[in-house]
């Protein structure tokens, strides 16, 4: 096919598509240099996409958001049973039965607005999944698409054999690479667009993180896991008092053996808590990797994550079973 | 969080462990039972801040905890002096009058997002 040769229609796919479609040795030849950029762009764009999201490294964090929103839920029923048997001894207590003096389980505000805090994280984390999914990726420039669209049908054009004359220049792989580039382009474009919302919003989850892991409680004595050890402190106070009122040893014994139980389950409590504290930490950890865009990183905050929800989890039907022992 | 909430939750926390450990030293059942009394009286109170972690604060309710500093100080030296079961009820009611005012503030303040 000769220069003269090209209709009105190639004019308007590009200078690819045109090269492709023409065969002299000239054109043969910029085609070769041309393939060894689209091999260097080829690298380029991998090498971007290290340091951009891979939809699994966001599907983690997703999944992260998820379990540790479970983690927190099974921990506050656990408190909230404790404080609402409390809060009956409380009202027991009183001179006059009043409504006031009842709390079903931990005030239903606050654990609502946790609950919408970890549920906007979550809506954030899902987001950030659909970005950088392909299947979801919208329309960026049109600019990046045409080039995306160009690329893919010079890799068919190659693939099929359309031009034979440059069969010995082409290794299949490359024609491969070039159906794929065309995606792999708007991919990293999707990528790179959700690394730059994850690192905007990076400090924002860091401080949403640590805010509600301080709530939780840094140490056995503040936050929830304050709350908590409280109540357990509440029990272990009417032992106490019960002892002093008792002279008999097998009585004594018998409360101390319930003090003793009652220890154990305000330790497990605490190590749930604190397990949920961790938790969200690492929520924290795992996000400021996705922002670092480094795999490896992400990959290891994802693991420690993971262990820290298991062992919640673990943590939680330990729990339970102490509670059921009598 | 409500830095202001999170100052009194951890007063009355710090508060409900000191009478807890206190009856380590008790030997009287009557003074024991006062003070169990008095503890289930401020473990409901930390339950309602608990749940009041997250609510916005204000000028008002910040001047309003500040008393509660004030009024935990005076109790206290109350307890070091009380004599009777009497005076540990007085002491601990004093001081929980100042903490009800700073915690029905806060419940008008609403809730806000951390």
């Amino acid at each position: 096919m000769c220069l003269e040769g090209l209709g009105g229609a190639d004019r308007t796919r590009g200078p690819i598509w045109r090269a492709v479609r023409q065969g002299d040795n000239l054109m043969k030849f910029k085609m070769t240099g041309w393939l060894v950029c689209v091999f260097w762009l080829f690298l380029a764009s991998l090498l971007a996409g290290c340091r951009s999201v891979h939809p699994e490294l966001a599907a983690a964090f997703s999944s992260g958001v998820s379990s540790t929103r479970i983690q927190s839920q099974q921990a506050f029923e656990a408190v909230g049973t404790m404080v609402a048997e409390a809060s009956i001894d409380y009202a027991a207590a009183q001179e006059h039965l009043v409504e006031a003096g009842f709390l079903i389980g931990l005030d239903q505000a606050g654990v609502q607005a946790w609950e919408e805090i970890l549920e906007g994280v979550g809506r954030y984390a899902q987001h950030l999944q659909l970005l950088t999914e392909p299947r979801f990726v919208q329309p960026f420039e049109e600019e990046s698409i045409a080039l995306a669209g160009e690329l893919n049908k010079v890799g068919r054009h190659l693939r099929d054999g359309a031009y034979p004359g440059l069969e010995l220049q082409i290794s299949p792989a490359v024609a491969t690479s070039f159906t794929s580039l065309g995606g792999k382009i708007l991919q990293a474009r999707a990528q790179a667009h959700a690394r730059q919302i994850i690192r905007a919003a990076d400090a924002d989850i860091a401080r949403i993180c640590a805010a509600l892991a301080q709530s939780v409680g840094g140490s056995p004595t503040n936050g929830l896991r304050g709350t908590a050890r409280e109540h357990w402190n509440e029990l272990l106070a009417e032992r106490k008092v019960a002892f002093l009122n008792t002279s008999a040893l097998a009585a004594r014994r018998q409360i101390a053996t319930a003090f003793s139980i009652l220890l154990q389950r305000r330790g497990a409590q605490d190590d749930l808590l604190l397990a949920l504290s961790r938790s969200l930490l690492r929520l924290g950890e795992l996000h400021h990797a996705l922002a670092a865009g480094q795999s490896a990183p992400v990959r290891t905050a994802a693991l420690a994550l993971e262990a820290e929800v298991r062992h919640g989890r673990e943590l939680y039907d330990r729990f339970n079973l102490k509670l059921k022992t009598p | 969080m409500n830095q202001d909430l999170q100052a009194l939750h951890e007063q009355l926390l710090s508060r409900h462990q000191t009478l807890y450990e206190r009856l380590d030293n008790i030997s009287d059942p009557i003074m024991a039972q006062t003070l169990l009394t008095e503890m289930r009286e401020i473990l409901h109170r930390i339950s309602l801040v608990q749940g009041l972690l997250l609510s916005r604060t204000s000028a008002e309710l910040q001047a309003s905890v500040e008393k509660v500093d004030a009024a935990d100080a005076r109790l206290t030296k109350a307890l070091q002096e009380a004599q009777t079961a009497a005076d540990v009820v007085n002491g601990i009611g004093k001081f929980l009058t100042v903490v009800d005012k700073a915690i029905d503030l806060a419940k008008t303040l609403g809730a806000a997002l951390v």
